[in-house]
């Protein structure tokens, strides 16, 4: 069922390649058929026409990878044949302390392991070394069974391929950063972190660079669960660049809170309430009572955060309660110990938003969902 | 029910649905290139030779996929997708009788070849799984893995480790 064709090498059983084309005559029946396909031919292809015995693979066997070796017509290869990128792949899937003792097994596997990224870690911390820090311990820490912890100290970062290597596609649940940095270790700790996917992201710093390297590590990001940031103190070529940083923010699916100074307004706050699940703001804010209504509005909605504390001044309260419709609304006085606080309740969605203010007109504000229970 | 025969690297052929070859990304691109999916053509007179994989070990594939027929197929890997990888029942009690041996492996490097993701995926996590608590002479000994190292590059490696013990 074979059929030269011009020029081209053709072997009785082979394939006939021509190039960026095939051209091929299988055997079918009595008859035969030439089919010309514009592709690379596939690999293996050829041309006999297929055997006439069949293998029935439901009814062979039962489920189940046999362990008899004499099932297999030829025997098999070791682990050791396994090709790198399977064996990577089989390294991305242990846990630190296996993938430790898999290095311990064998040279290649000790050299493929050090290479292979995707480690996995419960904690990584960036910070200043306290005095009970066991600096020997810096860069691998495992504690307990499961936790496999990582801390990071800024002499760390004098070699940063090192480190962004070590750290090349981590899994990582909490990032947390604190302490204050300079511009050099804010570069450093991008590019460090620049592949590492984290669940939770803490930065205790309220530094200029540690501001701009949480936003710069947030940014586009996707599967942020929580994210707890510092935003006081700015200086004022800063505010814009913060509050673009703030509604360019990706969906926080548990909760987001942010510490600030005049930075969170009405723009901001419905944002944050639309892209995270819990928000908490601490700190001054410039909101208004129209800001208040709207972000509550979402909340008994159910359109964004389920959740959502502010701290406003006390006229923006008390506006806030004046514009409300009471046929949809009731309003209650009650008093935690002697401290007085108001309960005001959605009636259709049974949303309320409780309050209580100091002596300094600020009033602290709580908006829920009913029977919502916090993952703050 | 249209049949695509797949034919293994010591010549056994195998009848297959045609949906199922949609969890293998190789296949599938040969099936599109071939035009097998076209009305006027004679699927089952035009066999798939996959030269890498051998009859045993192409049945358990067809196997697995039968199993695994209407599951997504994994496109790419999913970057954001954190969570660690684990291996339903069904899967683990289809690798676990040939875990140690060649089988496994060669269904790995066939799963690889054939481009079908999720069964890689498994059977990789299924091996790693292997590994959870074991000392790096055990897995030497359950894997067959020789021991290349000095009597002394491995009491470094020992000390080096220590942290994990």
């Amino acid at each position: 069922g074979i059929m030269p064709t011009s020029g081209l090498f053709c072997a009785e059983d082979d394939i006939t390649v021509s190039g960026q084309s095939i051209v091929w005559d299988r055997g079918r029946e009595e008859v035969g058929e030439t089919r010309t396909v514009d592709l690379p031919p596939p690999p293996g292809l050829f041309l006999s026409p297929p055997p006439r015995t069949f293998v029935n693979v439901s009814s062979k066997r039962s489920f189940g990878l046999t362990g008899n070796e004499d099932d297999y017509a030829v025997s098999g290869i070791s682990f050791n044949d396994l090709p790198n990128e399977l064996l990577t792949k089989i390294i991305e899937e242990l846990s630190l302390v296996d993938r430790a003792s898999l290095a311990a097994t064998n040279k290649h596997f000790g050299e493929l392991q050090r290479k292979t990224g995707y480690r996995r870690f419960d904690l990584i911390t960036f910070g200043p070394i306290y005095g009970d820090d066991d600096v020997d311990k810096k860069f691998l820490v495992s504690e307990g069974d499961n936790m496999q912890h990582l801390n990071i100290y800024p002499n760390d970062l004098s070699s940063i391929e090192d480190v962004s290597s070590y750290l090349n596609q981590a899994i990582v649940e909490t990032l947390w950063i604190e302490g204050s940095i300079d511009q050099e270790t804010e570069r450093k700790l991008s590019i460090a972190f620049k592949t590492v996917k984290f669940q939770k992201l803490h930065v205790f710093s309220d530094n200029k660079y540690c501001r701009r390297l949480a936003s710069v590590l947030v940014k586009g990001r996707k599967g942020i669960k929580k994210l707890n940031m510092s935003w006081c103190n700015l200086e004022n070529n800063e505010i814009e660049e913060a509050k673009k940083a703030l509604v360019t923010l990706p969906p926080i699916t548990e909760s987001c809170t942010i510490h600030s100074k005049n930075l969170i307004d009405d723009e901001i706050l419905v944002h944050l309430v639309r892209k995270s699940k819990e928000t908490s703001l601490c700190g001054t804010m410039t909101l208004t009572a129209q800001g208040l209504a709207r972000a509550f509005e979402m909340v008994y909605a159910s359109q964004g955060a389920n959740k959502l504390g502010v701290c406003v001044a006390s006229t923006v309260i008390l506006e806030f309660i004046r514009h409300l419709d009471p046929r949809n609304f009731s309003v209650e006085n009650r008093f935690f110990y002697v401290i007085p606080w108001k309960n005001i309740t959605h009636l259709k969605s049974g949303a309320k938003i409780s309050y209580d203010c100091n002596s300094n007109g600020l009033c602290h504000v709580t908006m829920q969902l009913k029977n919502e229970k916090s993952v703050l | 029910m249209v049949l695509i025969t797949l034919v293994s690297s010591d010549e056994q052929n195998f009848p297959v649905e045609r949906e199922l070859l949609k969890q293998s990304g190789t296949i599938e691109t040969l099936i599109v290139n071939m035009n097998l999916d076209d009305e006027d053509t004679d699927a089952a007179a035009m066999p798939i030779p996959l030269p890498n994989v051998k009859g045993d070990v192409l049945e358990k594939v067809i196997q697995w996929m039968e199993h695994h027929k209407g599951d997504p197929v994994k496109e790419g890997d999913n970057e954001d997708n954190n969570a660690e990888i684990v291996v339903p029942q069904w899967d683990d009690d289809f690798f676990k009788p040939a875990m140690y041996g060649s089988k496994h492996l060669e269904l790995t490097v066939a799963a690889s070849y054939l481009d079908i993701k999720n069964l890689l995926t498994l059977s990789c996590k299924a091996i790693s799984n292997t590994f959870k608590g074991k000392t790096g002479p055990q897995i030497r000994e359950e894997w067959g893995v020789p021991n290349e190292f000095t009597p002394e590059e491995e009491e470094a490696i020992r000390k080096e480790n220590e942290w994990s013990e």
